[in-house]
């Protein structure tokens, strides 16, 4: 047994930095699959929930965020960016040994690269949430799988074509997490995508946003979300079931100064619906001139 | 940014610890036909309250009409739909709704008619 004074990654709730970690190593609370939808301050949410399993089911089809926090052990600042930037795959449960066959999330909301920093003792958390569209999956699972850097430890993924030992290898590496994922799969057809890169500019506003569903079939379920932080609420508009052939809907949210964030929206229809051919759907936000 | 022009915006006065509410307001298009936006901006509204509205005169197409509609994000949303609207066409949007528990006192609803001009 031995202490780990980097940023800790934990596989259970109320684990400290010992190393190799007890227990299972699949079900790591600092991996934190959120859903579809995002907050407005990770940093002080994520940071002040740290004792609690903040994971929620991910919605196959859909644009999902995913958060990563830790805590750091060591007695100075680590501040994880550029090549040692925490990163984070996903795998098939079935595929979890052969590192090869895992996927890096490199989607970020604001198209900049991501990062973590966290003071001496304090928790970290990723500066903001990757962003992940799984498909449905059957007779397997997904798995996320974390990697988090910290000055002299390596935690480095296997050079090799198998992991024998991956549990083991998990649970030796401080920096290293593993989660299964809870994913919700479609049930019609779903559609994600990117529907505006929207950038605040250098004067911070109320903004609405609002998404026109023209000829969208009634009983639709539409929501949209930037997962970048900063506005109040949170840009994030839970599934709402459209009602007419001309449907609007949206939120209202104060948004910073230069702030910048892709918007994805997703549609999921009425079961047995796949012609859509006549639909479209509009992102706009707008601000209130009289 | 596209820039929402309004071109009317009326707040509905609730009271403390009503339950339900039904409002009328006036709405006059004026001279020039246009697609409109016809949205119930609500804030603090308790989440599963319902809000809807509806004209009393025909000639929009489609008709100012949105169901009642369920309250789900808190604490803003936004819904309504798009009509075009013919020139001089004038009505009575009776806005309506429920409330799941009585709102708190900074509750407010705003009917607003708005076009977008794409800067």
């Amino acid at each position: 047994m031995a202490t780990y004074n980097g940023i800790f990654e934990r596989s259970s709730l109320g684990q400290t930095n010992i190393v190799p970690r007890q227990g299972p190593m699949y079900t790591s609370p600092d991996i934190i699959p959120f859903g579809i939808g995002c907050v407005s301050d990770p940093q002080n949410f994520f940071k002040s929930n740290y004792d609690a399993d903040e994971g929620r089911p991910l919605e196959a089809g859909k644009t999902n965020y995913i958060y990563l926090r830790g805590k750091n052990y060591s007695n100075q600042k680590i501040d994880d960016s550029g090549e040692n930037r925490p990163r984070l795959f996903w795998a098939k449960a079935s595929l979890l040994s052969y590192p090869s066959t895992w996927t890096e999330l490199t989607r970020s909301p604001d198209r900049r690269p991501f990062s973590l920093a966290a003071d001496a003792g304090s928790i970290g958390v990723v500066n903001q949430p990757f962003i992940w569209c799984p498909q449905d999956i059957s007779n397997d699972h997904y798995c996320l799988i974390a990697q988090v850097q910290s000055p002299g430890y390596d935690n480095s993924i296997p050079d090799t074509m198998q992991i024998s030992d991956f549990a083991g290898w998990v649970a030796n590496h401080g920096g290293i997490a593993w989660r299964s994922v809870d994913l919700i799969n479609s049930t019609s057809l779903t559609i994600t995508n990117e529907g505006m890169f929207y950038d605040e500019g250098d004067m911070a506003a109320v903004i609405q946003f609002t998404i026109k569903c023209m000829n969208v079939p009634v009983g639709t379920k539409v929501s949209f979300s930037a997962g970048a932080p900063g506005p109040v609420p949170a840009i994030f508009l839970p599934p709402v079931t459209v009602t007419s052939l001309n449907f609007i809907t949206g939120i209202q949210c104060q948004v910073p100064a230069y702030y910048v964030s892709s918007i994805y929206y997703n549609l999921e229809l009425p079961p047995g619906i796949v012609d859509i051919s006549t639909a479209t759907v509009t992102l706009q936000a707008a601000y209130v001139a009289a | 940014m596209n820039n929402l022009k309004i071109k009317h915006q009326e707040r509905l006065n609730l009271n403390a610890g009503d339950i339900q509410f039904k409002f009328d307001v006036n709405y006059d298009q004026g001279s020039e036909a246009a697609e409109v936006q016809f949205s119930l901006i609500c804030t603090n509204v308790p989440l599963g309250s319902t809000v809807g509205f509806s004209s009393n005169t025909s000639g929009p197409n489609p008709p100012i009409v949105l169901p009642p509609t369920k309250v789900i994000t808190y604490p803003s949303f936004i819904v309504g739909m798009l009509s075009y609207v013919p020139a001089n066409y004038t009505a009575v949007i009776t806005v309506a709704g429920d409330f799941s528990e009585p709102p708190p006192a900074n509750t407010s609803i705003d009917l607003q008619a708005a076009y977008v001009a794409v800067q």
